[in-house]
């Protein structure tokens, strides 16, 4: 195989992953393999040419935005309307103004019997099939907040595991390794150092918020216990 | 310094701000226990938003919300007394507008101020008619940018003194018609001054 079918191959690669990532992840696609341009929002590749080393748009789909960091299809998981993005992360679908349209399925409560359940909330359909009362009018039920599904539990386990950390750089390490953020891990090594919220806050210059809603798991868990 | 994160809650646009919630805190530090409709009428709020202030103080475990009121944890009380602003009882109606004037002492603060005239702007946005803005210099205290209160009307300086303004601190009254305006302007200026 010579080199420049390698490249095409590769082309023909990226543009297959950006299909199956298509309408979900902002991640960024590379706008070019070897010696060929891709298109992120057609997939077309195309030889860079020497006279025209940055096109201003794509030889096939005529899109302006074919390089752009994080230009992509959408299909909006409510109602299925494709348009086609340069932001990383569009507010809402322009067609049924959901702001959930990259999530397939969604958490919803039923008001009259309190049943938890994933449903596609299918834009197009009037009603929602509830497990317990049947079909349901849309009013009758409502989304469970996504924040507190998202919530991490922190067991007293980890924290004990935290404590037993001899050094910073090991407590750095084990709180990435339980799912912790840079800024989460670096406000909580300085809350174990007995550092106050307030001074962390304005040493990081953080909403002092943000270092409580980072701690509040750890002290519900027993770490605030000395 | 901001208490709450930007964005973190969604919704309507929120009633109450970070200096309600730093009031919030003062006044049930100040109280000891209180009930929710005791500080709602203090802080000038609906019961609403003061729940939801409650809840969010809550979430961060500076307060427990008990039957007999709400009162704070060891991380709140902590937290009340590391923030380095403090109300007192201080006013002149010939510095600042206003029947009801509020004052708030904020720690070592002096260096960030200029003309004063910051800080009015902000108590302005906050619906104060006025705020007036005074720091502690090599041991004098100077109502910006160069009035020396102690040589100049000495009666005042001294009142200044016994809130317990120290070196490099700056004291602020926000000065309004309604006092718990006055409050949460003076804590909306200390807290933009930290």
């Amino acid at each position: 195989m010579d080199e420049s079918e390698y490249q095409m191959g590769m082309a023909r690669l990226v543009r297959i992953t950006n299909r199956m990532k298509e309408g979900t992840s902002p991640v960024q696609s590379p706008d070019a393999v070897g010696n060929n341009h891709i298109c992120k929002i057609c997939g077309h590749f195309w030889k860079i040419r020497e006279t025209s080393p940055e096109p201003k748009s794509c030889p096939s789909c005529r899109s302006t935005i074919w390089n752009s960091p994080y230009a992509r299809n959408i299909v909006c998981a409510r109602c299925g309307y494709r348009w086609k993005t340069n932001r990383e992360r569009p507010e809402m679908c322009p067609q049924c103004k959901s702001r959930t349209y990259d999530t397939l399925m969604l958490k919803v409560k039923c008001r009259t019997c309190g049943t938890v359940w994933e449903n596609r909330m299918d834009w197009h359909s009037e009603k929602v099939v509830c497990p317990h009362c049947g079909p349901v009018s849309k009013d009758s039920i409502f989304m469970v907040k996504q924040k507190e599904d998202v919530k991490r539990e922190v067991t007293e386990e980890e924290v004990n595991d935290l404590k037993k950390q001899t050094d910073d750089y090991s407590k750095y390490v084990y709180l990435k390794k339980i799912g912790a953020t840079p800024m989460e891990a670096d406000i909580l090594m300085r809350y174990f150092n007995r550092d106050k919220p307030v001074k962390i806050a304005m040493d990081l210059d953080i909403p002092l918020g943000l270092v409580f809603e980072t701690i509040a798991p750890y002290i519900d868990a027993g770490a605030g216990k000395a | 310094m901001k208490l709450s994160q930007e964005g973190a809650r969604k919704g309507p646009v929120a009633r109450y701000s970070d200096a309600h919630i730093f009031t919030a805190l003062s006044i049930i530090h100040r109280e000891g226990v209180i009930s929710r409709g005791d500080l709602a009428e203090e802080l000038g709020l609906g019961e609403g938003s003061t729940r939801n202030i409650l809840n969010t103080m809550e979430g961060w475990k500076q307060i427990v919300i008990q039957r007999k009121g709400v009162s704070l944890t060891p991380l709140g009380r902590e937290t009340v007394e590391s923030i380095p602003l403090r109300f007192v009882n201080i006013s002149n109606p010939k510095y600042v507008k206003g029947d009801c004037q509020q004052g708030i002492l904020v720690k070592g603060a002096a260096d960030r101020i200029n003309d004063g005239m910051a800080q009015r702007d902000t108590g302005i946005r906050l619906g104060s008619d006025g705020a007036s803005v005074f720091v502690m210099r090599d041991g004098k205290i100077i109502f910006p940018n160069d009035y020396n209160v102690d040589s100049e009307d000495p009666e005042f300086a001294a009142k200044i003194r016994s809130v317990g303004i120290e070196e490099g601190d700056a004291l602020i009254i926000a000065g309004s018609d309604d006092s718990t305006v006055s409050t949460i302007a003076a804590a909306g200026i200390g807290l933009a001054l930290i």
